[in-house]
């Protein structure tokens, strides 16, 4: 794979250069044109090479459609001499600038290889971090205040209660819940690592003593077609998780096994499925009883889920859904216009305005040019005189009887 | 030798870059020498979409996105102006235009 990666490079890139000497030597300016657009698409492949397909469409769109027609375009309204144009004027001028050219490359070339571009490390993006609340106490019931770092988080944060994702500095933070009486329901602390996201579920272990699970979820990118599970038990036994599929009945024999023997306070890993609905049956991995059913639970596309199966109030077993946003796949078309119209909205609008303002001045150019001819057209044709314009039409010079009266000038 | 870098698409930008400089001083024919420039954006758009993929981050793509349509926009105004300075001139070897005055 990385061999044909490298092979293709250096015959898309060793074929644009060849046509970039091409460009600068051939002597008739279409050919050079011609030469330009194989650049171009050569670029075109290079961009869809570096995983910027969007860039690439717009590379042959814009650059190889509409520049380089406009360039031959002029060419042919010019005519002859612009095609052949080309003559050199100052003698010595290229071996200086050979010179010059291959220094440059060498200092060029030099400073890419000892540099320490590839030794850095992108800065990476700060951890994320959500609270999930699972304690099948009653004064968790309501009116619980959650607590990041000293900060009040969230209120009314009662069972089953997820926070919105935090955007938090790398390191240690103390979580706490906050009953309404004051009470410390739960006290913990988490270690964020930078470009982490992590989900953080409170739940009451195996003594009833709240505990806390850390999951780090995958926010990388999935596709629309697929979805990404990861299955969290935080009942009180070990579960079997069975997809039924589309008969909807329980044969562990047949139907696909999910996750085996998921531990109380486990997590699974993710795993992609196709999207659309689900038939999850959990199943006592001890007892061979059927805790969970989830008919019709529905995995939407390109989106990462975290289903939790936890113990309510109640001692029922109940799942929750906690969906993840994933990233937009590197260079696709959402991710420049997401970063277009978020980040870089005004530089945006000024393309814009530079645009329009350069429409107005190619037509303001153009026109300019015209308007002078016509009006000059029209003064010869008001300056010429009536015998002349009446010799023009009838081929013959006329008398002044012929003329009609009070029609003098 | 296999792997394939970030640092090879730098030297293949340079070097485009430089063909594009070597166009523009070389060259008398003002229309190639404004295809000597595009070439010289285009090397580097080239440089800022390894970057872009190099860091994981889509900023590069935007400026790229920019760079385009400044080129656009410069094409368009430029060959006006080249059109209408032959118009005048009856040439456009850039060696004859050394004169502001129409």
């Amino acid at each position: 794979m990385t061999d044909l990666h490298f092979w293709l490079f250096l015959l898309v890139g060793g074929s644009a250069v060849a046509a970039a000497v091409g460009m600068l030597l051939l002597r008739n300016a279409v050919y050079s044109a011609l030469c330009l657009i194989y650049i171009m698409g050569a670029l075109a492949l290079l961009f869809l090479m570096l995983d910027a397909p969007f860039l690439a469409l717009v590379q042959v769109a814009v650059y190889a459609g509409a520049v380089m027609v406009l360039f031959l375009f002029v060419m042919m309204l010019l005519g002859n001499q612009a095609i052949s144009a080309g003559e050199r004027e100052i003698k010595g001028l290229p071996i200086i600038a050979s010179i010059a050219a291959t220094i440059f490359i060498l200092a060029a070339g030099l400073a890419i290889q000892s540099g320490d571009v590839d030794s850095r490390l992108a800065p990476a993006a700060p951890p994320q971090l959500r609270v999930a609340q699972y304690l099948p106490v009653e004064a968790a019931a309501e009116d619980v205040e959650l607590w990041i770092g000293g900060i009040e988080t969230a209120a009314g944060f009662g069972y089953g209660a997820v926070s919105e994702f935090q955007s938090l500095s790398p390191g240690e933070h103390a979580i706490s819940l906050v009953a309404a009486d004051g009470e410390r329901l739960y006290e913990g602390d988490v270690n964020l690592n930078a470009g982490e996201i992590v989900s953080w579920l409170i739940h009451s272990g195996e003594g009833g003593d709240p505990q806390a699970l850390r999951v780090v979820e995958d926010g990388s990118h999935v596709s629309q077609r697929e979805s990404r599970v990861a299955l969290v038990n935080l009942s009180d036994r070990p579960l079997a998780v069975y997809d039924t599929g589309s008969d909807r009945e329980l044969d562990p024999a047949r139907d696909p096994l999910w996750a085996a023997a998921l531990a109380p306070g486990a997590a699974s890993e993710a795993r992609l499925t196709e999207q659309g609905s689900v038939d999850l049956a959990f199943v006592d991995v001890a007892t061979g009883e059927t805790v969970l059913r989830t008919p019709l639970l529905e995995l939407l596309g390109g989106r990462s889920a975290l289903l939790v199966a936890a113990v309510d109030a109640t001692g029922r077993t109940v799942l929750h859904d906690h969906p993840v946003k994933t990233a937009e796949l590197f260079g696709s078309p959402a991710a420049v216009g997401h970063s277009l119209f978020r980040r870089y909205l005004l530089p945006f609008e000024m393309i814009g305005v530079l645009l329009l303002a350069a429409l107005v001045g190619g037509i303001i150019v153009a026109q300019g040019q015209r308007r002078e001819v016509r009006r000059r057209d029209v003064r010869r044709r008001v300056t010429r005189t009536l015998d002349a314009a009446v010799e023009a039409q009838a081929g013959e010079t006329p008398g002044p009887a012929q003329l009609p009266p009070g029609d003098g000038d | 030798m296999g792997a394939i870098q970030i640092e090879h698409y730098l030297m293949l930008s340079a070097v485009l870059f430089t063909l594009g400089v070597l166009g523009v001083l070389l060259r008398r024919n003002a229309i190639l020498v404004f295809m000597s420039v595009e070439l010289m954006l285009n090397a580097a758009n080239l440089a800022l979409v390894a970057f872009a993929r190099h860091w994981g981050q889509s900023d590069g793509h935007v400026f790229v996105f920019f760079v385009v349509t400044v080129a656009a926009a410069e094409v368009a105004v430029g060959l006006a102006l080249l059109v209408t300075i032959f118009r005048t001139r009856q040439s456009i070897n850039i060696d004859e235009l050394r004169m502001m005055e129409g």
